[in-house]
């Protein structure tokens, strides 16, 4: 009776651990392969994205030139259109925001913020490989718009 | 002559349809634990809890059935440094609402910059940009608090903050 048993609790537990192995890779675990610290093309920031609810957002932690060359002192968000930003650091600042997991490797509903002007622009994310992201900023329709490719800090093999 | 008699008459009822319909009243959300688990970087660390929204707790005595929450404003931003600690290491906060409709966009809408290291209390500058209405129509939204560490720290952070927002209701 005992030996019949046996199989009849594996084969259980296996299908309790397959039923949340499936449930744990929901859409929402995809969209997580965003997360991680990812380089623009120029080199000269570096963006970490992390998840806030259900949606993404990247923020400066580290900038090639972190000090402002006019006053020695650490670059602040000057150029923001809000006064009271413009003293907060540009190391730290939240530069894409509100980003949802379509499908097919896509981000949308974002938008990227640009410290060199101040602006803030529509934007899309698409992971080309686990390590490339095409970020694409545009006004109005995306068919006017730029893409950067950046890439992820830490290799994934 | 009947055109004036006319703008005064609509002007009248205009005052006196705003007067009747909304109320304004000044709500203090209860303090929120922003909690940050060591050991943390140099550099900004976000913390976040959620908030629930039910007019029925904010309104409290106010609230009536069918009641309609029109406009929002931050009225004050405050964070307390906890354990007897002041705000030494800490580089400046900046306080954030977000939600997840796809439809509500990420907003600051307080910073202090710098802090005041030898405080262990800071009133944070409010955003006036910060359009809040549509976060009090969801079920609930994220307060997070972006704190700028100087250096490399091993503990955990633990900070206090108070939001206050003038309510204007229908």
């Amino acid at each position: 009776m005992k030996n019949n048993l046996i199989p009849k609790i594996l084969l259980l537990l296996l299908t309790v651990w397959s039923t949340l192995g499936v449930s744990f890779a929901l859409p929402d675990g995809d969209g997580d392969r965003l997360l991680g610290v990812w380089e623009p093309s120029n080199g000269r920031a570096r963006v970490k994205i992390e998840k806030i609810g259900v949606k993404y957002y990247g923020k400066i932690v580290w900038l090639k030139e972190p000090n402002d060359p006019d006053t020695g002192l650490p670059k602040t968000d000057k150029n923001n259109p809000d006064a009271t930003l413009q003293k907060a650091p540009l190391k730290g600042y939240r530069m894409l925001k509100d980003f949802v997991y379509q499908d097919k490797n896509q981000w949308s509903e974002g938008t990227i913020y640009d410290p060199l002007n101040g602006s803030t622009y529509s934007c899309t994310i698409k992971m080309t490989d686990p390590n490339t992201l095409e970020i694409r900023g545009y006004i109005g329709v995306s068919a006017f718009g730029r893409t950067d490719v950046w890439k992820r800090l830490a290799i994934k093999k | 002559m009947k055109f004036p008699i006319l703008l005064v008459l609509l002007a009248f009822l205009g005052l006196s349809a705003c007067n009747n319909d909304t109320q304004t009243t000044t709500v203090t959300l209860d303090p929120m634990a922003f909690e940050w688990s060591g050991p943390l970087l140099e550099g900004s660390n976000p913390a976040q809890v959620t908030v629930t929204v039910d007019p029925k707790v904010l309104l409290g005595d106010l609230w009536k059935e069918g009641v309609e929450i029109k406009r929002v404003e931050l009225k004050k931003a405050e964070v307390n440094a906890e354990n007897n600690e002041d705000f030494a290491g800490i580089l400046s906060l900046v306080m954030s609402m977000a939600s997840n409709n796809p439809e509500l966009r990420m907003q600051e809408i307080a910073a202090a910059s710098p802090l005041q290291p030898e405080y262990n209390k800071a009133s944070l500058n409010m955003a006036p940009q910060a359009h809040l209405d549509d976060f009090f129509k969801e079920k609930e939204f994220y307060m997070v608090l972006d704190a700028s560490l100087q250096s490399d720290r091993e503990q955990d952070l633990r900070l206090t903050g108070q939001v206050t927002f003038e309510i204007t209701y229908r």
